[in-house]
């Protein structure tokens, strides 16, 4: 009851504005109050047909368009508020009309963030992706136990796969999921029964043997130097005693020699003196690892002589009558492991009787699995299971982990749930938005410090939020944000689908694919760690190398396996747009392809992804005698003399084609086959450049765009969605508002918090409500 | 602690890729299957259905043989199949109609794999409302999913995860999957050999100690059955696309359950037959990978784990590198040929690669032996793809392999010829005819397939 009214009340605050702006006077108050001052002060460069830096404050048609141009009045207020604009010099607005515009502008920026906050898009619920399951498992038992691998791939949308929409649940998951968390609770609460003593026999009928012999009731013969054996499969690692018995055909002087021999390793030797029916007995104890090892005993010293004269003399022969392994003597199990504690944080005899010290730690952990407290109810519906484990005979641990198991497969552990109340859209509850923000951040649940500012409802101030966002990006586990938006958004994981052709490119190799990989991730972590600048991606003079891939960029004096920063003097190599990584996965297997690279950068850095090719139509012309010898450049020139496919590779290709002197595998080249490399382009509006150098300066007039696209994809990430066509005045805002004032635009963090801070991130809109 | 698995590093299924013929082991017949109780007619043996998905079509006049008819003497592309030629429909004619855009522009692997077995057209979206049809695999699957362990298998040779974007505005779930359990749900292939064999007999623990096994099962039961009340307790709460997808889980999960509580009835796990050893994980050779998934769906079928099968040999639009054929490019970059002699020689390579392979497979289900036939005479085994021409992305004139008799109903040794557009679907309803199982259309089929038992 409380929660509901709490809920109600939280919903009041955030709404309030905007049920307020319902009869907005805000074109009256830029008429009356706001323009006058923009007349006075700002005209002189951004108005009255002047447009100084592209900006005109007295073009909007009417007040009402005026007022609802939020991008503008963000800027107006960033620069009036750092007292940029007007310049020096300039006549400048008293505090009071600064005031008034700053005020205005807030104004306006609150009421759209409201219509945000009314239209926040919906997110299918959504199915943790197996790397997020595995990162939950781990960050919730403690143990480092891969399971991603043996859950069935993702399905992806929008580049990412982590769309609700699209992550679908089979039997194939269910059958993986139990067995998964099967492995993980057995490593985290190594619940494996005592191992007890005992000896497993082996009469000699049912050796094997490496060698030539009858085997029967009384042994297993060896004719020849040779081994008898059987295989045991050890428990645990620990101290074994190995017996044998075995009798010889004895020939010649010496007795029969024998030796014990585990896996081929030769323990000890002895004699067999004894003739059947007699035995001769021998045994020693060996410390002995786990796992199935072979026990033999192996006839050293065969002997045949048929021309000997004592026919007693002639065939010596062993025959090994039995093999016995006793263990693991004296075993002990070892102190419970940190996890298992971590879990059976109580004991029945702490908490003064098993069940309740059951629903203790049945209890904490389902807290933590779902991410909420799990309620009463549901965790006296998982202890029902503990319940009939114990009635069965499980041990009380092991009962307990029937309940963690059912915990670890639940809907509730397995989707990121966010109710839907009736009505309209909704702020998101403290636990909702930890979920959200901690998969976002680490792909795995929140950790307590985030789970107690949800809990406490702190979360929900936008401050909190931003400095629970800063905390966790210096915690080492942002690092799989790093590494799974880079891999997703930049497209790396394609990499370990790409199969350059081993004849032309012999230096590619499984290291080097790796090595690939490593760079671009390591170079993005280093966007995110050190808060650099988006547009440090496309302009870096630093990446990290090892000494493979130093070698394949020719940059001498790197050297061994480690990646370390390296500055790049050279200016053939800067920010991503050069790494090997990106060049091969734009590659064909046998050569390039600069429209898979015009494609790449238009999509992914330009915002701009060209549509697909029209049905039908071939991606080159038949290529019809010399043609076969013309350069890519020439053949492709026709894709840009149809009409049909000139639209988008008259953009497309020119970007390309920047990119001619890096080849199939991203090494310089300086000619391509016989021709030298033209790696000049055009694009449609004259702006013309040689080189991925001058394609970068391109770029970066284009900085707004890239921004846009790099929002867009991180907002697809964060939200579990594809781009909803709301979402635009939302990426605006971002956009707008984590251009920064002076210094590097669009630092990394900025970005992020204006994200996780935005009605996009923070509300969530029931089916069929808001737009 | 566990047990290390005996794994041989090549095909492990050796004794399968011997073309003898096996006894059909009495452990191996599930009860009543080769006796109906009590008769001393031996029973049939029920009909297996299989479907094989090879991407990016192929080059149409190396495939198609000229005459209808006896197989006589084969086109270049299929002379893999000689030796099997007596088991094999060659039916040409079939099409994909809702394979092709329909206004929704480019898209046409995604939507042949797709089609390739709903042969429904799929909604055009990256991810929101993303819709098909149940694929045929799928409607035999839940007709016949009482009479084995496992109502399916879904096997892929594609082992990672898509990447990125995959087909023109499509979602990669129409790429990479083509069994669809409900139309917005796939089920997805499984890729590794070791997994598979795990699910057909269980794990290596689970063989070793049936005790725990018994437990476990017992303990897994009821699990399921209490996190599919959670889900509907949830779904109490949720909206409606949300409960679509609580429903997906809370279905998945009974389907489990059922398994389980079979395999609860069962005194203990499947019995691996004794000519197969476990293999490894995902061997690095393409060759090798397929295989060994061919050898997996054989024996899924001999030991009665299931009765349908679906492969992929790779995704829509795969650009697979075939260096080991001295073809090193893309297979989707060298399909869109333009006429180039050179480049049609290299798809012509991969062609006769994957048909090899199809025969291989074909030669041992006719060399294994069930009941006073083999695995063909109770099998119908489907080849194909989505494209027809791969070079302009066509829907018709699809190419279209049918090994095995399926208890009578296809007569094989033949080249079937039907009228160009004839749907796909119209096959379908006869292969799920065969199987028994009663259904009076299926997509958009217009009828059963003439023809096809001669």
């Amino acid at each position: 009851m409380w929660r509901r009214a709490a809920r109600i009340l939280l919903l009041g605050l955030l709404l309030a504005p905007a049920l307020a702006g319902e009869t907005p006077d805000a074109p009256r108050r830029y008429a009356t109050e706001v323009r006058p001052i923009l007349a006075r002060y700002c005209y002189p460069c951004h108005g009255d047909g002047v447009d100084e830096a592209g900006l005109a404050l007295d073009d909007w048609p009417d007040p009402g368009a005026a007022a609802a141009d939020v991008a503008t009045w963000r800027l107006v207020a960033a620069r009036l508020a750092a007292g940029e604009m007007p310049p020096a010099g300039e006549p400048r607005p008293s505090a009071a009309e600064t005031e008034r515009v700053l005020a205005f502008a807030r104004a306006v920026a609150a009421e759209t963030s409201d219509r945000e906050r009314a239209a926040p898009g919906r997110t299918t619920l959504r199915r943790l992706t197996r790397r997020e399951i595995e990162n939950s498992v781990r960050d919730l038992l403690g143990v480092d136990v891969d399971l991603a691998a043996d859950l069935p791939p993702d399905d992806t949308g929008y580049g990412f796969d982590r769309i609700g929409d699209v992550l679908s649940l089979s039997p194939l998951h269910v059958e993986k999921l139990l067995a998964a968390a099967d492995r993980a609770l057995d490593a985290a609460l190594e619940l494996s029964p005592p191992f007890e003593r005992r000896t497993r026999a082996f009469p000699g009928a049912e050796l094997e043997a490496t060698t030539g012999g009858t085997g029967g009731a009384s042994g297993r013969w060896l004719w020849s130097n040779g081994e008898a054996f059987a295989r045991v499969d050890l428990p645990v690692a620990g101290t074994y005693e190995i017996r044998v018995e075995a009798a010889a055909q004895q020939a010649g002087d010496d007795p029969a020699k024998a030796a014990v021999v585990v896996d081929g390793r030769e323990l000890d030797r002895f004699d067999v003196k004894a003739s059947p029916p007699e035995t001769t007995r021998f045994s020693l104890r060996a410390e002995l690892p786990a796992g199935e090892r072979r026990f033999g005993v192996a006839f050293l010293n065969d002997s045949y002589r048929p021309e000997a004269p004592d026919p007693a003399d002639r065939d010596r022969n062993l025959l090994v009558v039995r093999i016995e392994v006793d263990g693991p003597i004296g075993w002990r199990p070892p102190p419970p492991s940190a996890s298992h504690r971590r879990i059976f944080f109580t004991t029945p005899a702490a908490a003064g009787g098993e069940r309740v010290a059951a629903r203790l730690v049945v209890g904490r952990f389902a807290d933590r699995a779902f991410r909420r407290p799990a309620g009463a109810e549901a965790t006296e519906r998982l202890l029902t299971l503990f319940d009939a484990a114990r009635a069965e005979g499980e041990t009380f641990e092991a009962a307990v982990a029937v309940a963690l198991k059912a915990a670890l497969v639940s809907p509730r552990f397995l989707f990121l749930v966010e109710a839907d109340a009736p009505g309209g859209p909704r702020p998101l509850d403290g636990y909702e938005l930890a979920s959200r923000l901690s998969y976002l951040l680490w792909s795995g649940p929140p950790d307590d410090r985030l789970r107690a500012a949800a809990a406490s409802g702190r979360l929900l101030d936008p401050a909190v939020l931003a400095a629970e966002t800063e905390r966790m990006l210096d915690d080492p586990r942002a690092d799989r944000f790093a590494f799974d938006f880079a891999g997703q958004w930049l497209g790396l994981r394609a990499l370990d689908a790409v199969a350059p052709d081993p004849e032309r490119f012999p230096a590619f190799t499984e290291e080097l694919r790796r090595d690939m990989r490593r760079e671009t991730e390591l170079f993005f972590r280093s966007v995110v760690r050190e808060d650099r600048s988006l547009l440090d991606l496309l302009t870096a003079r630093d990446t990290f190398l090892n000494e493979r891939l130093a070698a394949l960029y020719g940059i001498p004096g790197v050297t061994g396996e480690e990646f370390r920063r390296v500055r790049l003097r050279s200016p053939e190599r800067l920010g991503v747009l050069t790494q090997a990584s990106i060049l091969t996965i734009t590659s064909n297997p046998t050569r390039t392809s600069p429209v898979k690279r015009g494609k790449w950068v238009l999509e992914q850095i330009l915002d701009a992804a060209p549509p697909p090719p029209p049905a039908g139509v071939p991606p080159l012309p038949k290529a019809e005698g010399a043609d076969a010898a013309a350069t890519i450049r020439e053949r492709m020139r026709r894709h840009r003399t149809d009409p049909k496919c000139a639209v988008c590779h008259r953009r497309m290709d020119p970007i390309g084609f920047a990119f001619e002197n890096y080849d199939g595998i991203g090494r310089w080249r300086e000619t391509d086959g016989a021709d030298p490399v033209d790696a000049r382009g055009r694009l449609p509006d004259g702006r013309s450049f040689d080189g991925v150098p001058g394609l970068a300066r391109v770029l970066l007039d284009e900085r707004e765009a890239f921004a846009r696209a790099f929002v867009r994809s991180l907002l697809a990430y964060a939200l579990g969605r594809g781009p909803g066509p709301g979402d635009a005045p939302a990426v605006d805002r971002i956009v707008l508002g984590s251009r920064g004032d002076g210094g590097p635009p669009w630092r990394f963090r900025a970005v992020l918090r204006e994200v996780v801070t935005s009605g996009l991130f923070r509300c969530r809109q029931p089916e069929g409500g808001g737009r | 602690m566990r047990k290390p698995i005996r794994i041989s590093r090549r095909t492990a299924l050796k004794a399968m890729g011997a073309a003898v013929g096996l006894p059909l082991l009495d452990a191996m017949v599930p009860d009543g299957l080769l006796r109906a109780a009590g008769a001393a007619e031996p029973a049939r043996p029920p009909v297996r259905l299989g479907f094989v998905f090879s991407p990016n079509g192929v080059i149409g006049p190396e495939f198609f043989p000229a005459a209808e008819g006896a197989l006589g003497d084969l086109p270049p592309t299929l002379e893999p199949l000689a030796d099997v030629r007596e088991h094999v429909l060659v039916l040409t004619g079939l099409a994909l109609d809702n394979a092709r855009a329909k206004g929704d522009g480019p898209g046409d692997h995604a939507r042949a794999s797709a089609a390739f077995l709903t042969t429904a057209h799929p909604a055009k979206t990256d991810g929101r409302d993303i819709r098909v049809g149940v694929s045929v695999d799928q409607v035999a699957a839940a007709a016949l999913a009482a009479k084995t362990r496992l109502p399916s298998l879904e096997l892929t040779a594609e082992k990672g995860p898509a990447a990125g974007r995959c087909d023109s505005g499509y979602s990669c779930a129409y790429v990479s999957n083509v069994s669809w359990r409900g139309p917005s749900t796939p089920a997805p292939g499984e890729s590794n050999p070791r997994a598979v064999f795990e699910r057909l007999f269980g794990s290596e623990a689970d063989r070793r100690d049936e005790a725990a096994r018994a437990r476990r099962l017992r303990h897994e039961a009821s699990i399921l059955d209490l996190v599919a009340d959670d889900a509907a307790r949830l779904g109490a709460r949720l909206g409606r696309r949300d409960r679509e997808k609580l429903d997906e889980y809370r279905e998945a999960v009974r389907e489990v359950e059922r398994r389980v509580e079979r395999a609860e009835s069962e005194r203990r796990g499947a019995e691996v037959p004794e000519d197969v050893e476990s293999p490894a994980g995902i061997p690095r050779d393409y060759r090798e990978h397929l295989d060994l998934l061919y050898d997996l769906a054989l024996l899924a079928v001999r030991t009665d784990a299931t009765r349908v099968v679906t492969l992929m040999t790779g995704r829509a639009g795969s650009n697979r590198s075939y260096a080991f054929l001295g073809v090193p490019e893309g297979h989707h970059h060298l399909s869109h040929h333009q006429g180039d002699e050179a480049k049609i020689a290299k798809i012509r390579k991969i062609d006769r690669f994957q048909v090899e392979a199809f025969a291989r497979f074909v030669g041992k289900l006719a060399a294994t032996a069930e009941g006073e036939g083999t695995l063909l005479h109770s099998g119908l085994w489907l080849w194909g793809s989505g494209i027809g021409d791969g070079n302009r992305h066509t829907h018709h004139d699809l190419p279209i392999l049918l090994a095995g008799r399926g208890g009578g109903a296809a007569a094989p040794g033949r080249h079937v010829r039907h009228p160009t557009d004839t749907p796909l679907a119209n096959l379908y309803l006869t292969m799920l005819g065969a199987a028994g199982v009663a259904a009076d259309s299926f997509g958009d089929s217009t009828g059963p397939l003439a023809g096809l038992a001669g």
